[in-house]
């Protein structure tokens, strides 16, 4: 259930959605705020139906909520060189 | 804390409680001390209480709209399951080749040893159930 590779904005959209809190987050997306705390910990990686409607909570796209990261997969420098 | 969780946490609670009122049960038959007679019955009580005071515990939600099982619930309660029915029938194998080494084939056992064991071994798979419940959670906070 622990995912390392899924990142998440959940928290910074939360304070730009006027500083939303999880319990209202929560309630807008129907799941429990334990869930919601997981989540933003990257403890759980939730379903793809629950992905999409805290996106649509946010109103953004889901790629600004959650992004993959592959393992071995890191950024590269200008020159090419990771 | 979601229902789930103190569902789990209550289920925990009398189970440890009936789990020591059917340990006592024995006790008291083969000792006569009389402190030992009352202990099941304490137990017993105890237990009664706690259920009593998980109807209280369970009233209380976070939120109105707070639902009561979410799709993180409904993962975590299948493992719970899963491990409570391995527990089962790791317990029915023991249960039911622990008094033929202890008795041998033609040995005899007080039949009341049956219920007792039978309860015992529910109340253990309703603790392992509750346990995986309560360590997931306190894993993903």
């Amino acid at each position: 259930m622990a995912t390392n590779e899924l990142k998440n904005q959940i928290r910074r959209l939360r304070f730009e959605n006027g500083e939303m809190t999880q319990q209202q987050l929560a309630d807008r997306v129907g799941v429990t705020r334990q869930t919601i705390i997981a989540i933003e910990a990257g403890k759980y990686a939730p379903s793809l139906p629950l992905a999409f409607r805290i996106a649509r909570a946010f109103a953004v796209p889901l790629e600004s909520v959650f992004q993959y990261q592959e393992e071995g997969n890191l950024p590269s420098t200008p020159n090419g060189k990771s | 804390m979601n229902k789930t969780r103190k569902g789990a946490m209550a289920v925990m609670v009398i189970s440890i409680l009936l789990l020591v009122f059917s340990m006592t049960i024995p006790l008291a038959w083969l000792y006569k001390v009389p402190v030992l007679k009352i202990l099941p019955l304490v137990f017993l009580v105890l237990s009664y209480i706690a259920m009593g005071l998980s109807i209280i515990f369970f009233r209380k939600k976070q939120s109105p709209s707070e639902p009561d099982f979410d799709e993180r619930d409904r993962i975590i309660k299948r493992k719970a399951i899963l491990a409570s029915y391995i527990t089962l029938w790791i317990l029915v194998f023991l249960g039911c080749s622990i008094p033929f080494m202890i008795t041998d084939q033609c040995g005899i056992m007080p039949v009341s040893l049956l219920p007792i064991a039978l309860f015992i071994m529910f109340v253990i798979v309703m603790l392992v159930y509750s346990l995986p419940i309560l360590m997931q959670y306190g894993r993903g906070e």
